[in-house]
């Protein structure tokens, strides 16, 4: 009798290892269940733990991308802002440039202005010595012939007499 | 006696005449005062064209001192712009760092678990499991 029994159980056993998992059975109310071993259960929490974290890490990939793109159109921004920074600078130079070109010119003429208002100064200077030289001229003219005329006129009057 | 005045007569009025010739004669080497005044003249004229020229400049100088000016004022609203740019540039990097040491960090984890699965046993792997299948 215990050979027989050791028979079936090893038998059951037996049957029992043989099964392969996952299966489906119906449970006492009649819902279907699946079965499956430890080994199998352990290795469906450990891919759905993975799965959480491939999640996770598609939308940390999400924001990294978006952070990123952001950092281009910011610094695409810049960029025109730089070129149009450069544009200005560059425009700026070349106003600066005529600026300078205007003051030389400025200079220039203020120097031309002033040569030619001391050569003025030397005609107006000529004039005036011209003018005074003949004013001497007449004053010097009516002294002699004035003189000259009086002691004529006396002469003329004793060689008369 | 007669002759003595006389020939003291003409000796006066010669040396009259004589006078007379040298200071007519001195100074008629110099410029007349008219050519001087037309010297002057056309010197003045230069100086009154000079005088545009010089308005003229001082306008443009002007029209160009305002335009440096102004372009100083966008130059420097630019450089305002390129530094709030600059400083949005910084903290989206700093974000960005950020991220990526999460997303690293995230990928180790991945690595890990696939180097050394996670084995809950009993009521924990039943309690994890009911966590996933909790309806929201």
């Amino acid at each position: 009798m215990k050979i027989f029994l050791a028979i079936i159980f090893s038998l059951i056993s037996l049957f029992s290892f043989s099964q392969e998992y996952p299966k489906i059975e119906i449970d006492a109310n009649g819902q279907k269940v699946v079965i499956f071993t430890l080994e199998q259960a352990q290795k469906i929490d450990n891919d759905l733990e993975i799965l959480d974290l491939l999640d996770r890490s598609k939308i940390q990939c999400d924001s990294l991308n978006i952070a990123r793109l952001r950092i281009i159109d910011s610094q695409n921004l810049k960029i025109v802002l730089l070129e149009k920074s450069i544009a200005e600078i560059r425009t700026q130079s070349s106003e600066k440039d005529l600026l300078l070109s205007n003051k030389d010119q400025q200079i220039s003429n203020l120097e031309e202005s002033a040569k030619i208002q001391e050569e003025q100064k030397c005609i107006k200077n000529k004039q005036i010595e011209g003018l005074q030289d003949d004013l001497k001229k007449e004053k010097n003219k009516k002294w002699i012939f004035g003189g000259a005329g009086l002691l004529i006129g006396v002469l003329a009057v004793l060689v008369t007499l | 006696m007669k002759t003595d005045f006389k020939s003291i007569l003409l000796y006066a009025i010669g040396a009259l005449f004589i006078i007379s010739l040298f200071l007519n004669i001195r100074g008629c080497g110099r410029e007349s005062y008219e050519d001087l005044q037309q010297k002057y003249d056309s010197r003045q004229k230069q100086l009154d064209s000079l005088g545009y020229a010089l308005g003229y400049l001082r306008i443009r100088e002007k029209e160009l001192v305002g335009a440096i000016s102004d372009r100083d004022a966008k130059i420097l609203d630019l450089r305002l712009q390129i530094d709030s740019v600059n400083r949005a540039v910084i903290s989206q990097t700093q974000r960005a760092d950020r991220l990526q040491r999460e997303l690293d960090k995230t990928s180790d984890d991945i690595k890990k678990l696939r180097k050394n699965p996670i084995k809950r046993d009993d009521q924990a792997l039943i309690d994890s499991f009911k966590k996933r299948f909790k309806k929201p």
